[in-house]
C-alpha cells in the first residue's frame, strides 16, 4: 500500500491537481476568518467592480462578494463532505453487507438499489426540500446523501461478489466471524483504494447537486453556498446587467474544484490500474 | 484495483453462469407466463418501473406529514393574502380541497384519495397560477421540456461515444483536447455554463435572447414565424445542456474501447493490415453495447439538469413551472409535476430496454436476465 501511495505522490499531474484542490479548500477554511461579514449590507457601493478593497467587488446590496465566496466554499464543502460520507456509508451497508449475506436479502437490496437508480435524484431532492420549511446545512447534506448512494452500492456490490469467492473469506467464515465483521474488516480493506475513489466522486457530485438545488432556492436557508450565490445572480438578473464579477467566481470555483477532484480520481485510476497504466 | 480473479473463482463464476443459463432455459419451458423470453424480460422491467413509481409517489405522499407544515393551511393563508379574493371564494376553494385531499379523514382514506388523484390525473386548481387547472398547466409544459431533453439525450450519446472511441485510438492532440474539455465540462455545473453563454452571446454579442422561449408578441401556434422565434430562443439552453452532457459518455467509452483494443480480434485485424479507422469501427461497435445500458441513468440525471437550466433561461417547461410551484408551495402542482417527471423518466427507461432487446440478441433469447 505504501508503495502505491509513493508512486502516486511522485506523479506530477497528481501534484498539480492536488495543489489546486488544496488551495480552494484552504480558501474556504481560512478565508472566513479574515474577511468581512458576508451578509452585512452596504459595506461598499452597489455593484462596485473589483478593487483592492473589495477583491471581487460588491453585489446588488453592497455586500462583499469575496467574503461571500469564502463562506460559500466552506459551506458547500461541508455539505459535500457530509453527503459524500453518508452516501458511501449507505452504499457499503447495502452494496456490501447486504450483498454479502446473499440470497433473498441480497435480492431485496438489489431491488431497492435498482428502484433508487431509476428515480431522478435531483427531482426528488427538489420536491423533498421544497416541503421542508427550514433547511439546515446538515439536513440538506443528509438528504443529498440519502439519494446519491445507489450507483456506489451497485459498483461496490460487483467488486464484493468477486472478492467473496477468495480463500481468506472462507477462512474468516470458518473462524466464526460475523458477516458484518468479515465485510468491514476483511473484505473492504481490499478495495480501500476503490472506496476512496467513490468518496472523492461522491463529494464532488454532492457539491454540484447542492448548488443545483440551491440555484432553485432550495438549499440551506441560512448562510451562503456556491449555488445560493448563483441563485442571487439569476434572481437579480446580474448577468443581464453584465456584472461578471458576481457570477464568474462561484461557478469557476465549482468547476476548478470538482474538475481537480475528478482529475485526481482519473490519475489514481491510471496509476493504480495496470490495464490503463502508461509509463 | 484490477479484476484479479483467481482461476478457481473464475471457474466458479463460469459454472454459476452456466447453471444460471440452464435455469433460465428450464424455466422458459415450464412457466405459464413465459411464452417468450423477451416478453418476460420486458414484464420484469415494467414491474420494476411500477415499483419505482409506487415507491416514489408514496414518499411524496408521506413527507408533508413528517413536517410541521400543514399544506392546506399554507395554501389558504396564501389565498387570503391575495388581493381581490372574497371570503366565499376562499371558502369554496377550501371545500374543494377538502374533498380532493380529505384532510379531515383518516390517513388511509387520504392515501386512497391520493392514488385516486394520481390515477384520474385530477389535481384540482393551481394556487401559484390561479385559476388555471394544474393538469392543463403541466401538460402545456411537457412538450417544451421534451423538446430540450430528447435531442440532448440522443445527440450527447452519439457525440460523446464518438469522441470517447476517437480518444482511445488516436494520438491526435485536437481529439484529446476536446476529450479533456468535455470531461471537465461534464463535471462543471451546467447552470453556470448556461450563465456564461448568456453573458457571452446574449449580453455582450447580442446574438441570442437571454431568456424566454419565443417572442412575447407572437401567439403560440405552429406558424413558421413562431417556430423561427422558438428556434432562435432554443439555441442557448440547448447548447448549455448538450455541451455539458457529452462528457457523460466519453470516459466510459474511452475505457471500454481501450479494453476492446487489447482483445484478440483487434490485434489480429491489425496484423492483417486494417487501417486504424477500420479497427476503431470494430472496437467501437462492441464497446457501445454496455454504454446503452447507461442511457436510462443519464436520462434521470438529465431531467433534473433540464429543469434547472429551464429556470435559468426562463424556458416555459416543467422546470420553470416547478420553480413557481415550489415558491408558492403549490402542493397539488408539486405532486402533479413530480408524477409527470418521474413518469417521463420511467417511459424513457422502458423504451431504452426495448431498444436494447432488439440490438442485443442475447437479451431477446433470454440468456441475460437484465
Amino acid at each position: 500500500m505504501s508503495g502505491r501511495v509513493e508512486l502516486l505522490l511522485k506523479n506530477k499531474k497528481l501534484q498539480v491537481y492536488l495543489g489546486i484542490a488544496i488551495i480552494i479548500i484552504m480558501l474556504g477554511l481560512v478565508g472566513p476568518f479574515f474577511t468581512r461579514d458576508p451578509s452585512k449590507i452596504l459595506v461598499g457601493g452597489i455593484y462596485e467592480s473589483p478593487s483592492s478593497e473589495f477583491l471581487l467587488g460588491t453585489d446588488m446590496a453592497g455586500r462583499d462578494i469575496f467574503a461571500q465566496l469564502c463562506n460559500a466554499i466552506r459551506d458547500s464543502l461541508m455539505v459535500g463532505i457530509i453527503a459524500g460520507f453518508s452516501a458511501v456509508g449507505i452504499a457499503i451497508i447495502i452494496g456490501g453487507v447486504l450483498a454479502y449475506k446473499g440470497g433473498i436479502i441480497d435480492e431485496g437490496a438489489n431491488v431497492i438499489t435498482n428502484v433508487f437508480l431509476t428515480l431522478p435524484q435531483l427531482v426528488i431532492l427538489m420536491v423533498v426540500a421544497s416541503l421542508l420549511g427550514k433547511r439546515s446545512l446538515i439536513i440538506v447534506a443528509i438528504l443529498i446523501g440519502l439519494f446519491s448512494w445507489p450507483w456506489m452500492a451497485r459498483s461496490i456490490r460487483s467488486q464484493l461478489l468477486s472478492l467473496k469467492e477468495r480463500k481468506f473469506v472462507d477462512l474468516c467464515r470458518i473462524s466464526g466471524k460475523s458477516d458484518f465483521v468479515i465485510v468491514v474488516k476483511e473484505i473492504l480493506p481490499n478495495m480501500l483504494a476503490y472506496i476512496f475513489l467513490l468518496l472523492i466522486i461522491g463529494i464532488s457530485s454532492a457539491v454540484i447537486v447542492e448548488s443545483g438545488i440551491s440555484v432553485l432556492g432550495l438549499g440551506p436557508t441560512e448562510g451562503f453556498t456556491l449555488g445560493k450565490m448563483l441563485n442571487l445572480v439569476i434572481r437579480h438578473e446580474a448577468v443581464q446587467q453584465g456584472i461578471w464579477w458576481y457570477f464568474i467566481p462561484p461557478g469557476l470555483v465549482l468547476v476548478v474544484f470538482t474538475g481537480s477532484l475528478l482529475m485526481i480520481t482519473a490519475v489514481i485510476d491510471d496509476v493504480l490500474n495496470p490495464k490503463t497504466r502508461e509509463i | 484495483m484490477g479484476q484479479k480473479f483467481s482461476r478457481k473463482s473464475r471457474e466458479k463464476t463460469e459454472e454459476r453462469r452456466e447453471n444460471g443459463i440452464k435455469n433460465i432455459l428450464a424455466s422458459n419451458k415450464g412457466s405459464l407466463f413465459t411464452k417468450k423470453p423477451f416478453t418476460r424480460f420486458i414484464t420484469k422491467k415494467v414491474f420494476f418501473l411500477l415499483l419505482a413509481l409506487f415507491f416514489s409517489l408514496t414518499l411524496v405522499f408521506i413527507i408533508p406529514y413528517l413536517t410541521p407544515l400543514n399544506p392546506l393551511d399554507i395554501i389558504m393563508s396564501r389565498l387570503a393574502a391575495r388581493p381581490g379574493m372574497t371570503t366565499t371564494q376562499i371558502e369554496t376553494i377550501y371545500e374543494r380541497y377538502n374533498v380532493l385531499f380529505g384532510l379531515d379523514k383518516p390517513l388511509v382514506v387520504q392515501y386512497y384519495l391520493f392514488w385516486k388523484r394520481v390515477l384520474t390525473l385530477d389535481f384540482g386548481v393551481s394556487i401559484a397560477l390561479y385559476p388555471n387547472k394544474v393538469m392543463s398547466l403541466v401538460l402545456y409544459a411537457v412538450p417544451w421540456t421534451l423538446s430540450l431533453i430528447i435531442p440532448v439525450w440522443v445527440l450527447s450519446f452519439i457525440l460523446g461515444n464518438y469522441l470517447g472511441s476517437r480518444a482511445a485510438f488516436s494520438k491526435n492532440k485536437i481529439v484529446h483536447t476536446f476529450y479533456t474539455i468535455s470531461v471537465c465540462l461534464n463535471a462543471s455545473p451546467y447552470y453556470w455554463f448556461g450563465l456564461i453563454l448568456v453573458y457571452l452571446f446574449a449580453v455582450n454579442l447580442r446574438w441570442f435572447p437571454s431568456s424566454g422561449a419565443y417572442d412575447p408578441f407572437l401567439k403560440v401556434s405552429l406558424n413558421p414565424k413562431f417556430l423561427l422565434s422558438v428556434a432562435y430562443h432554443y439555441v442557448l439552453p440547448f447548447f448549455s445542456l448538450l455541451i455539458t452532457s457529452i462528457g457523460n459518455w466519453c470516459t466510459g467509452m474511452r475505457a471500454m474501447t481501450i479494453y476492446e483494443k487489447q482483445s484478440d480480434y483487434v490485434f489480429y485485424s491489425r496484423q492483417l493490415g486494417f487501417t486504424e479507422n477500420r479497427l476503431r469501427s470494430y472496437a467501437q461497435r462492441n464497446a457501445l453495447l454496455p454504454q446503452i445500458t447507461g442511457l436510462p441513468i443519464i436520462l434521470s440525471s438529465l431531467i433534473g439538469q433540464t429543469l434547472i437550466v429551464e429556470y435559468v433561461f426562463g424556458w416555459p417547461g416543467l422546470g420553470t413551472l416547478s420553480y413557481h410551484a415550489i415558491a408558492a408551495i403549490d402542493y397539488p402542482m408539486i405532486q402533479a409535476l413530480f408524477l409527470i417527471t418521474v413518469g417521463l423518466v420511467l417511459i424513457g427507461n422502458l423504451s431504452v430496454d426495448i431498444i436494447y432487446g432488439f440490438i442485443d440478441p442475447r437479451i431477446r433469447t433470454g440468456y441475460i436476465g437484465g
